[in-house]
């Protein structure tokens, strides 16, 4: 009786990396620089092994694929990963449904490091990423070890300390943040916007380079604690009468779900939703166990920001619309169907 | 019945816990042997899951120590301890809709590896402690689909799971009918003669325990009132002191253990009262 249930497990992960498989051909062969079938892919695949020895000049259609395209695919496949997986994480770290990537102050701390960054100027590069990147990623950081410091004073990683020192350590973020703005001219503001809203255009193989250590690690260590988050997910008391040492845990998946979603940040600044709807939307296909749930909101959140980033870019003619902005619109259409959905049912998600 | 002589498995002495200014515990000395049923009765408030967090070390003493097989509480990690030591707690708070057995397969997660799966043994555990807790049949069924009495069984069959040496138990009668109520006290009865394990269970009804503990311990205001056999707790002026209730105790007629009929007969002697009245009128007398 278990192992076909197994074997459908299996199957369902199978299909959700054929489909992200898919999704990622058709995002490569699609953009507003032309649309490039599979053979032309082929083809310039084939030039670019060959043309291995420096020198020799790709044509314009291997340029597009493989330094605008090729590296944004990778890029949304992570970042779709990173905050796929940070939400699940989040979810079960803090007892709480509607938890998300970045609960913990991640997106507050990221807009006022690149908000600073950008004070300084946001062209600078700093080791081939953009400043305000690199200063996103800190501040990210930095407000999720505030958090931390905060809640560790006032009495252990209680779930609901947690999310109050959460609360206010983002509030004085944002406080700062809004202040920095309004004494900023437009023109440094701008991009400080335009990347707050998300957005995965002009980055190349540095960023996709920067990211991955961040995505392998973060999945390997979800992936080991499967068993913790299941307990997790029935209680603090309940999980500590299983066995899991949940001070120690906490701090673990806590530092593995902020690595995750301060470098999604830090490449493609804050992209809203997704950490909160694919857990929820694999959970229907999966079930709750966490062992199937990871590898399943992993795949799901590639697919879901592959095909928001090319509605994103394809939308508009000519011009592209933050990936953020899209996510949002996806996030809103989801909770009302979950809404309609559960009204009159038991109401757990 | 235990002996006497042989070692607690947990032994609790001179418990105190408080709740901010508040004692919820105060100079309590408790001790669960092998074989034994232990019953932990008393009004609301009394302290009983306080006392059960106590035992289990995760709530923060004031004073006093837990010891666990001879050695302290707090050497013990949380995984070793989850093998020694099964709690079924009070409340269940289930995030999301795990099915009942993976549920139940919880109980075994403290025994595998860090990146190990269930082994067979563990399966054959996890079916045996759903067998014994009767919900074989519900093993697919999702916890959102499950009664209250159906969930609070998948949680007794996830610490029996467990095959751990203690098995504390915060009212899991709680959704229970009475049939329900008396299987699950006879499989508490007979697990703790059968594999020798050292049960204590928090319960709400003076009945039941005292047809089926070895000993019981009567709680009041965080401290124990009365402590052994049923018939020499279970009298009519402890539960009077304690309960403020008015009772006559009988012997069973076929157990000869206490029973305990509830009598509102002073109620009634105050026309157009409710019981409140009726309780402030029999504490003036």
């Amino acid at each position: 009786m278990r192992a076909p249930a197994r074997g459908r497990k299996a199957g369902m992960l199978a299909l959700l990396l054929a489909i992200l498989l898919a999704s990622g051909l058709i995002s490569l062969s699609t953009g507003q620089g032309g649309i490039y079938g599979p053979l032309d892919i082929l083809q310039t695949l084939r030039q670019w092994a060959g043309s291995a020895t420096p020198g020799e000049s790709l044509t314009e259609s291997a340029t597009i694929l493989f330094y605008l395209r090729l590296p944004r695919v990778l890029l949304a496949v992570l970042i779709g990963a990173n905050l796929a997986l940070a939400g699940a994480l989040m979810q079960s770290l803090f007892n709480n449904p509607l938890a998300e990537p970045y609960i913990v102050g991640a997106s507050s701390g990221a807009s006022l490091g690149a908000v600073l960054a950008a004070a300084l100027g946001a062209q600078t590069m700093v080791y081939g990423l953009n400043i305000m990147a690199v200063a996103a990623f800190l501040g990210a950081l930095a407000a999720t070890f505030l958090v931390l410091a905060v809640a560790r004073r006032t009495g252990g990683l209680a779930s609901n300390t947690l999310l109050l020192a959460g609360v206010a350590v983002g509030g004085l973020m944002q406080a700062l943040t809004s202040l920095l703005i309004l004494h900023s001219s437009p023109n440094q503001t701008l991009p400080v916007l335009s990347w707050l809203m998300g957005n995965l255009a002009y980055r190349d193989w540095n960023y996709v380079l920067m990211l991955l250590p961040y995505t392998l690690l973060g999945a390997v260590i979800a992936q080991g604690s499967w068993k913790m988050l299941n307990r997790l997910a029935c209680g603090e008391e309940a999980a500590l009468y299983l066995g899991v040492p949940v001070v120690r845990a906490k701090a673990i998946l806590l530092l593995a779900a902020s690595l995750l979603a301060a470098s999604a940040v830090a490449a493609g600044g804050i992209i809203g939703f997704v950490g909160l709807m694919v857990p929820h939307w694999m959970r229907r296909f999966t079930g709750a166990d966490y062992a199937v749930l990871l590898p399943a909101c992993l795949l799901g959140g590639s697919i879901l920001l592959l095909w928001s980033d090319l509605a994103a870019r394809m939308m508009l003619p000519g011009r592209e619309i933050p990936i953020g902005l899209v996510t949002g619109v996806l996030g809103c259409l989801f909770f009302l169907y979950l809404l309609k959905e559960k009204s009159g049912d038991s109401g757990k998600i | 019945m235990a002996d006497p002589a042989q070692d607690p498995i947990l032994e609790g002495a001179g418990l105190e816990v408080w709740y901010g200014p508040h004692p919820a515990l105060q100079a309590v000395n408790i001790s669960l042997r092998r074989g034994e049923l232990l019953c932990v009765v008393g009004p609301n408030g009394s302290g009983k899951s306080t006392l059960v967090k106590a035992l289990t070390g995760i709530l923060p003493l004031k004073r006093g120590t837990v010891q666990l097989l001879g050695a302290p509480l707090a050497g013990y990690s949380r995984t070793k301890l989850s093998r020694l030591l099964a709690v079924v707690p009070q409340t269940t708070a289930m995030l999301f809709s795990f099915t009942a057995r993976q549920i139940v397969e919880m109980g075994r997660y403290p025994f595998t590896g860090l990146w190990e799966t269930l082994r067979p043994e563990d399966r054959q555990r996890v079916d045996e402690a759903m067998e014994l807790a009767g919900v074989a049949g519900l093993a697919s069924r999702r916890a959102d689909c499950l009664s209250g009495g159906e969930l609070q069984r998948v949680i007794l069959a996830r610490a029996l799971a467990q095959r751990s040496q203690a098995l504390l138990l915060d009212e899991p009668m709680l959704h229970l009918d009475p049939g329900r109520q008396i299987q699950i006290f006879e499989l508490l009865s007979s697990l703790a003669s059968s594999e020798n394990l050292g049960i204590l269970c928090v319960s709400h009804d003076l009945n039941l325990a005292a047809h089926y503990a070895h000993r019981i311990v009567l709680l009041s205001r965080g401290s124990i009132y009365a402590e052994g056999r049923p018939e020499v707790v279970l009298v009519e002026s402890s539960l009077y002191r304690v309960y403020r209730l008015e009772t006559r105790i009988i012997p069973h007629p076929q157990t000869g253990r206490p029973l305990i009929l509830l009598s509102g007969s002073r109620f009634h002697d105050v026309p157009d009262a409710g019981p409140g009245a009726g309780i402030t009128e029999r504490r003036t007398v």
